[in-house]
């Protein structure tokens, strides 16, 4: 690295770079929709699909018996979802941006901030349906329920950095994308989305409590299906995750802020 | 071109500059090729300097690098904080998105606040002569039109430095006269234009200064008359050597 090249590009405001990453991630779910025959009821239908498809395996062939399981899968797979499609786009937001990022100098955070909040719109739709069935469940609105934008909060930063930290790692070697996947689906099975964490010994509790997607869901659960505050201790256990990831991200995006457009084909 | 004091001293400032790609073939099997191996040159403000070489000297390379979208890998480069722009043929719109919205997309990809570019979308639409258009998504559009709309938003992005790639091809030819009278606008008024080109006569009517650019090395800069008779005088002797 022989020079810095921040003379040739004005510093923007951050409020600028906002703008711009809320209006590429809306551009996109636009385009989306213009290009589908259904447009807009994907959003609705598609998740309606997933959790249906779920429920009906884990009540009618698995019989679970119990009447709350529904609600319980429903509150795990929503957050699920929105953290498992905000990281598989998000990784890929670099390697994939190539054409683009060859014409025009951007921070390279843009690009999986793009993926995350893009993400996130369609998620706001598909947790307001999650709220919607739980009061239908007849689980009452407790003041908990305020809590749930800190949660909500908590989870955007976390994703958020880890989209960051493999978007800006996947360019240098394209094979990670695969274990993306994979991991994504290992960790699934690891956080209780379909089953309570409580079924396993006490002596298991720390494994699920350093997982940080096993807190949140313990987190959106507490609140959703009994009403109560979260653990504080899982709380912070995810942002500490949270902040890690966004500075080893941040840290490695901006030391090769330059470099990508040269390696990504 | 005014001649203050402060003009004197280059806004940009390339010393030895040498940019190589690695090509990789497995895990451990590496290669590098020096896309650009030693360019020094100076940019001045209200410049138009047109950058002269045969096609895979490393002319686009050099730009991507004034632009700041890759940084070097030896040399240094002097810059006093100015916002370049690249105006590339193959500008990157979305194109399911219609030509309005990807005038704000590049707009505010370029560096504009979105109110600004709202401000000048009736001046941007004028000016590429799209009409109706604009309000279709970009995939319908031919690729002249594509050209004349990423013209029209470069041109008004308003940098402090354009930085264009062989571009004078824009459009039908009346819409080629008029991009060429801007861009003559342009270099006549205080903007700072960098033009790549392998052909004379672009360079020839545009430019005032040259760099000429040969396998990645800036073999001499001058006033354009000079340059460019050393570089059709090279080239008439390859020609002839065949």
């Amino acid at each position: 690295m022989a020079s810095t090249l921040t003379g040739l590009t004005q510093p923007r405001s951050t409020r600028a770079y906002l703008q711009l990453i809320v209006y590429k991630a809306r551009a996109e779910l636009r385009a989306q929709v213009s290009q589908s025959f259904m447009g807009v009821l994907w959003w609705i239908v598609e998740p309606l699909l997933f959790l249906g498809a779920f429920s009906i395996v884990f009540t009618q062939i698995i019989d679970r018996g119990d009447e709350d399981f529904v609600p319980f899968l429903l509150t795990g797979l929503v957050p699920w979802k929105w953290f498992a499609s905000s990281l598989s786009s998000g990784c890929n937001s670099i390697a994939s941006n190539g054409g683009l990022m060859r014409l025009v100098y951007l921070p390279k955070h843009i690009y999986p901030a793009v993926s995350v909040v893009n993400a996130t719109i369609k998620f706001g739709f598909v947790f307001c349906l999650l709220l919607v069935a739980v009061l239908g469940f007849g689980k009452p609105i407790t003041a908990a329920w305020a809590l749930l934008p800190v949660i909500i909060g908590l989870q955007f930063v976390l994703q958020l950095g880890v989209a960051m930290l493999a978007a800006s790692l996947i360019p240098f070697a394209r094979d990670l994308r695969l274990l993306v996947d994979n991991l994504l689906l290992l960790l699934m099975f690891l956080s209780g989305v379909f089953y309570p964490i409580s079924t396993f010994d006490a002596e298991y509790g720390w494994l699920f409590l350093m997982n940080p997607v096993a807190d949140l869901l313990s987190c959106y659960r507490a609140v959703l299906l009994d009403g109560t505050a979260p653990n504080l201790l899982a709380m912070a256990v995810i942002a500490a995750y949270a902040v890690f990831f966004c500075t080893v991200g941040h840290l490695t995006l901006k030391r090769f802020d330059r470099v990508y457009p040269k390696i990504v084909a | 071109m005014t001649s203050s004091t402060e003009d004197k001293r280059p806004i940009i400032r390339l010393k030895n500059i040498g940019l190589a790609y690695s090509i990789r073939a497995g895990f451990r099997n590496r290669s590098e090729v020096w896309a650009l191996k030693d360019i020094s040159f100076d940019l001045f403000k209200g410049d138009s300097l047109g950058v002269i070489g045969g096609n895979g000297m490393g002319k686009t390379t050099l730009l991507k690098v004034l632009a700041g979208i890759i940084s070097p890998d030896r040399g240094v480069i002097e810059a006093t904080g100015c916002q370049t722009t690249l105006l590339s043929l193959a500008l990157g719109f979305a194109p399911n998105l219609s030509g309005r919205e990807n005038i704000l997309l590049s707009g505010m990809m370029m560096g504009l606040d979105r109110q600004v570019i709202e401000g000048k979308m009736e001046g941007i639409i004028e000016f590429s002569e799209l009409g109706e258009s604009i309000d279709r998504p970009v995939s319908t559009y031919s690729s002249g039109m594509k050209l004349r709309l990423g013209f029209a938003v470069a041109i008004e992005a308003e940098g402090d430095v354009l930085l264009i790639d062989e571009v004078l091809g824009v459009g039908d030819k009346a819409f080629q006269a008029k991009s060429s009278k801007v861009l003559h606008e342009m270099i006549q008024s205080d903007r700072t234009v960098v033009i790549v080109s392998h052909s004379v006569a672009t360079i020839r009517s545009l430019c005032d200064r040259v760099v000429w650019i040969h396998q990645g090395e800036s073999i001499c800069a001058g006033d354009t008359e000079s340059i460019l008779a050393r570089f059709e005088e090279e080239s008439a002797g390859r020609t002839a050597k065949r």
